[in-house]
């Protein structure tokens, strides 16, 4: 495993001999991420807690197949994006906007005035604000933005969460900015004056 | 000729910056390609703005915390391991 430290390797290599403590070593040290992803992927607190000990699980059947060269934090991350995946493949269809003016997706954020002057970047206010904005993205943009944007992979580790080619996700990832930028401009006051 | 030529280069690469905005924000361009994004993104108003916004975007993106506070996923899948 590229880039794991020596005791994540020694943990995997106990759980991949059965031992569910290692595994629940594991489970402790990335169980924030992973939940945080799927937060982020647009899940709700029960799903994502739901859908994360369902990552878990079929991380702990597939460790036989895991590739050491991978990271563990790489590929917990691509269980969690099909698991996010099938999940919101379930929901019904989301309600067309009620904006009987034919205003865009960008009108149902709200402004930063609306929030106040200490609603900006890094709290909570901008977290919902950001999660409101993802929700418009399709899916799969929405997934390039999250693991390189908020996760902080590589380009090469996000690409290989997502499943697809470096070509592919580099496309992904810029039409989901490009969108993003689009919806946020009113709230960060990204246009310059 | 030179104001023709510098024109249709202008043309050429307004079309070709916006699609590298963030390869060119995530280093990911080869010097020549940096060199015509930020000759364009100078001479450029629209697509300056855009880059600068873009850029001011992943900034505060970047600066994000990772990680949400699981509930105690540790116990669950335990739990669901013996099952």
């Amino acid at each position: 495993m590229m880039g794991a430290s020596s005791a994540e390797r020694e943990l995997v290599a106990r759980a991949r001999a059965g031992d569910e403590d290692a595994f629940a070593e594991l489970v402790d040290a990335h169980a924030d991420r992973v939940y945080g992803a799927l937060r982020r992927f647009g899940l709700d607190a029960d799903e994502a807690d739901e859908v994360a000990q369902e990552v878990f699980l079929r991380a702990w059947r597939g460790l036989p197949r895991f590739e050491q060269r991978a990271k563990l934090s790489t590929w917990l991350y691509r269980i969690a994006f099909n698991e996010a995946q099938r999940r919101l493949s379930r929901r019904p269809p989301p309600p067309a906007p009620s904006t009987a003016d034919g205003d865009d997706a960008v009108a149902v954020l709200p402004e930063a005035a609306d929030l106040g002057p200490e609603a900006r970047a890094l709290d909570h206010e901008f977290e919902l604000t950001l999660a409101r904005a993802l929700a418009e993205l399709p899916p799969e943009w929405r997934a390039a933005v999250i693991l390189r944007d908020l996760e902080g992979l590589s380009t090469e580790e996000a690409a290989g969460a997502a499943g697809v080619r470096p070509a592919a996700f580099k496309s992904r990832l810029h039409r989901g900015r490009m969108q993003l930028r689009a919806l946020l401009e009113p709230y960060l006051g990204l246009q310059e004056s | 000729m030179i104001n023709v030529r510098h024109r249709v280069q202008f043309m050429l690469d307004h079309h070709w910056a916006p699609g590298h905005m963030s390869e060119y924000l995530d280093d990911e361009l080869a010097s020549p390609q940096r060199r015509r994004m930020e000759r364009h993104a100078g001479e450029c108003p629209e697509c300056g703005a855009v880059l600068r916004s873009l850029g001011r975007m992943l900034a505060v993106l970047h600066q994000l915390p990772i990680g949400n506070d699981a509930p105690d996923l540790a116990n669950a899948v335990r739990r669901r391991l013996r099952e």
